[in-house]
């Protein structure tokens, strides 16, 4: 197995994971919040809301415009 | 819902549309490209430092929901690194060590899936300031 196949496998099972999570979380939405809720919980306060969107925004150059 | 409601989503569901579509008309690696990323990231930034501070309402399953995604996140970002670290030449993208976002490249560098996305990106930015 290459190199390159574990690595493409390693991503592959963590998105299998949040796939996973984020059914769950719909499913049961009483024992355990969406990502969105989750967010919005981290970011309620202004200072973490700007950092999550700098982080939002890098994200956009880096796989948009880079 | 109201008209005026509808009409609002209608119009931002448009900006959104139009936005993905200018954006990915230009080609990565470019000023344009940058600009284009630029001006909706300063208009969300700009949104989300008006939005005041909101009371925390916790729960236990906003608790699992912090532990769970932190988690996920984590893993993700730590194969991302390994990855990373495994390349050659930092500065170069690597064909048997690939990065997500070396993995992703050919799909986002042109035709209707870069407008998907353009589509994704602005919706979570939207997202971030809205909920």
């Amino acid at each position: 197995m290459t190199d390159r196949t574990i690595i493409i496998i390693g991503f592959a099972v963590v998105f299998a994971a949040v796939a996973i999570a984020v059914t769950y979380s719909l499913l049961r939405r009483d024992r355990l919040a969406t990502i969105g809720e989750t967010l919005a919980h981290l970011t309620r306060t202004r200072t973490a809301r700007v950092i999550a969107v700098l982080i939002w925004a890098w994200l956009g150059w880096h796989f948009l415009a880079r | 819902m109201t008209l005026d409601a509808a009409w609002t989503r209608i119009l931002l569901v448009s900006a959104l549309v139009a936005t993905a579509l200018v954006g990915a008309a230009f080609a990565p690696h470019g000023w344009p490209a940058t600009i284009a990323v630029l001006v909706p990231a300063t208009v969300v930034l700009v949104l989300a430092a008006r939005r005041p501070t909101e009371a925390a309402q916790p729960s236990p399953r906003l608790h699992r929901g912090v532990l769970v995604w932190s988690l996920l996140v984590t893993a993700g970002l730590t194969w991302e690194a390994y990855a990373f670290v495994r390349q050659p030449d930092w500065s170069r993208a690597s064909y048997a060590d690939p990065t997500l976002s070396t993995l992703l490249d050919p799909v986002l560098e042109h035709g209707p899936l870069r407008v998907v996305g353009w589509l994704v990106w602005l919706w979570a930015g939207w997202r971030l300031v809205t909920r």
